[in-house]
């Protein structure tokens, strides 16, 4: 029989030839922090969390799936980083009705099975399980990774009825601010060797870009982020894409939230923060965004 | 070799004399007794008296090999261990009194400061024990009976719960090898302890079956869910295992926590 799994969450899932995957309890705790992880390091601060966890076989997820079938996904985020997305994320986690996954690395492990016909169940399955309500919560959201664009077909497989949005912004605001921090790691099949960080970062962004913009007619929208906060909020693109009914309440709910800085609570949200990037693009960024970002960026804002 | 063993019981010259060592132990008093100064390593109650310790140490009970040794006030009142001390014939470094009162535990660690390959060898002699004090050497369980004096290499892993319901107390010597102590090592009977298993039917393990059996029924893991501070968690846990039957100490729960915490860790 199929243990009972009420109020567990799978919060980790390691690949390999016979993935496993970890349960933790979570109790009524919502994802609130910025990301997945974040929330999940908080649980296993809890002595019982952090001691009593299982482990079982991934296909434990189906069981469990077929036993007690969580929310189906209402709104997928997809993004080119440093864009916004983390905005839209907590601005949608300001609900209570809603659970909303930011960047969930059980998600990448998944997508980066080594069996891959089994992914989608696989897919299905993780999201059924930390899609329960827990808390009366009603829909449920997920932000992916930046790379996870390039995934987009097995995603679309799994979730055909979740509508999605690629988020975006001006590319050399996003480039001066990728090149702040730690880079994208991964772009199938583009060997970096010999590039310049700025040509390396450059290269990564447009291929994200281009994955996009391949996909894009299939059913997804792309939302620049001067639309944000906007967008979230009744009668926006992203609320409107998504199906959302949001009364006055909610609005002012989501809207509270982007008086912080999504990533860095303590910094209030540079509602537009685009002059001081662009002041600080270096010749090499402006020329590599010129050559292969802006042209594609052109191209989504037509979308 | 026998210098390869964990573990061996040497018959010295003069036996030691369990009852004569027991009366010393009544003629101390609390005060005589300080905490271990290693408190990472102990649940409950783990104290020290010390004999003979190094004359400028400001801690007594200190493992300490670089110094001077002297007796100390508290030997005088002592006579059956300074008659053991008389008999032994390699230099002495520091000589303690060591006590693990009843429910209290050492979790698992070595003494690199020992070893028999540095030439320091400590002696455990048991005072007073219980059929319940589990120590355990590299996994496994050696048995110690009072009056008894054996040679441990403490640079591999070891552990010590106190199960039972008496304190353990042990005469500890801390002695530098030289040829009389080497002889008495080649000619003591080897000892390799039995593995993690128990014929008696004691309680190794019942904290693995308790952890078991509170995964398979929810109604169990109620008793324990929201008690967020850890103190109240593992002394509720102890309460939620001894209610069921299980018999183990806060240090297995404490351990436990420990070493979910590095899994967690491990696995990224």
């Amino acid at each position: 029989m199929t243990p009972d799994f009420t109020n567990w969450l799978p919060v980790k899932v390691s690949a390999g030839a016979e993935p496993t995957v970890e349960w933790c309890h979570f109790g009524a705790r919502r994802f609130r922090e910025s990301f997945f992880e974040q929330t999940v390091a908080a649980a296993m601060r809890e002595p019982f969390s952090l001691l009593f966890r299982q482990s079982t076989p991934i296909d434990t997820l189906l069981e469990w799936q077929a036993r007690r079938p969580g929310l189906t996904p209402r709104g997928f985020v997809f993004h080119m980083s440093r864009c916004g997305s983390t905005l839209v994320a907590q601005m949608l986690a300001a609900l209570p009705e809603h659970i909303v996954l930011s960047e969930p690395p059980p998600l990448d492990a998944i997508l980066r099975a080594v069996e891959a016909e089994r992914r989608i169940a696989w897919l299905r399955a993780w999201m059924s399980a930390v899609g329960q309500p827990r808390a009366g919560e009603r829909e449920l959201f997920v932000k992916f990774d930046a790379w996870h664009v390039f995934d987009l077909p097995v995603i679309r497989r799994a979730f055909p009825d979740t509508p999605w949005i690629f988020l975006h912004r001006n590319p050399i605001e996003v480039l001066v601010s990728a090149l702040r921090g730690p880079g994208l790691q991964f772009v199938p099949g583009l060997d970096m060797q010999g590039m310049s960080v700025v040509e390396q970062r450059t290269r990564v962004l447009a291929a994200i870009l281009a994955a996009a913009l391949d996909h894009l007619p299939a059913g997804g929208k792309a939302i620049d982020y001067s639309r944000l906060p906007a967008a979230v909020c009744s009668g926006g693109e992203i609320a409107e894409w998504f199906g959302l009914d949001l009364d006055d309440a909610a609005n002012e709910a989501m809207r509270a939230v982007t008086a912080f800085h999504a990533k860095t609570p303590s910094l209030f949200f540079a509602a537009d923060d685009s002059q001081s990037k662009q002041d600080q693009a270096t010749a090499e960024a402006r020329q590599w965004c010129a050559r292969l970002l802006d042209p594609l960026h052109q191209r989504l804002l037509g979308q | 070799m026998t210098m390869t063993s964990r573990a061996i019981k040497l018959q010295w010259p003069t036996p030691a004399d369990p009852r004569g060592l027991q009366a010393d132990l009544a003629r101390l008093t609390a005060s005589d007794w300080t905490p271990h100064f290693n408190t990472h390593y102990f649940t409950g109650d783990w104290s020290v008296v010390a004999l003979r310790a190094p004359a400028d140490s400001q801690r007594p009970q200190a493992d300490a090999t670089q110094h001077d040794y002297v007796d100390t006030p508290v030997l005088a009142a002592c006579p059956s261990v300074q008659a053991l001390l008389a008999s032994v014939a390699c230099p002495l470094r520091g000589v303690r009194l060591l006590r693990l009162a009843s429910g209290s535990s050492i979790r698992e660690h070595r003494d690199y400061d020992l070893g028999w390959d540095l030439g320091e060898i400590r002696i455990h002699v048991p005072i007073l024990t219980n059929p319940e004090v589990e120590f355990s050497l590299e996994g496994r369980r050696i048995m110690m009976g009072v009056g008894e004096i054996w040679a441990l290499d403490l640079s591999r892993p070891h552990s010590v719960h106190n199960r039972g319901a008496t304190d353990r107390i042990h005469l500890v010597l801390d002695c530098r090898l030289n040829d009389w102590l080497a002889e008495w090592i080649a000619q003591g009977e080897i000892c390799e302890g039995t593995l993690r298993v128990d014929p008696a039917g004691s309680r190794i393990g019942d904290f693995e079956q308790f952890h078991a059996r509170v995964l398979a029924e929810p109604i169990l893991q109620r008793e324990l869910i929201g008690v967020i501070e850890r103190a109240a968690f593992v002394q509720r846990t102890v309460e939620l295992g001894h209610s069921l039957g299980f018999r183990f100490l806060a240090g297995d729960v404490e351990a436990a926590l420990v070493a979910a915490r590095r899994s967690w860790t491990a696995t990224g």
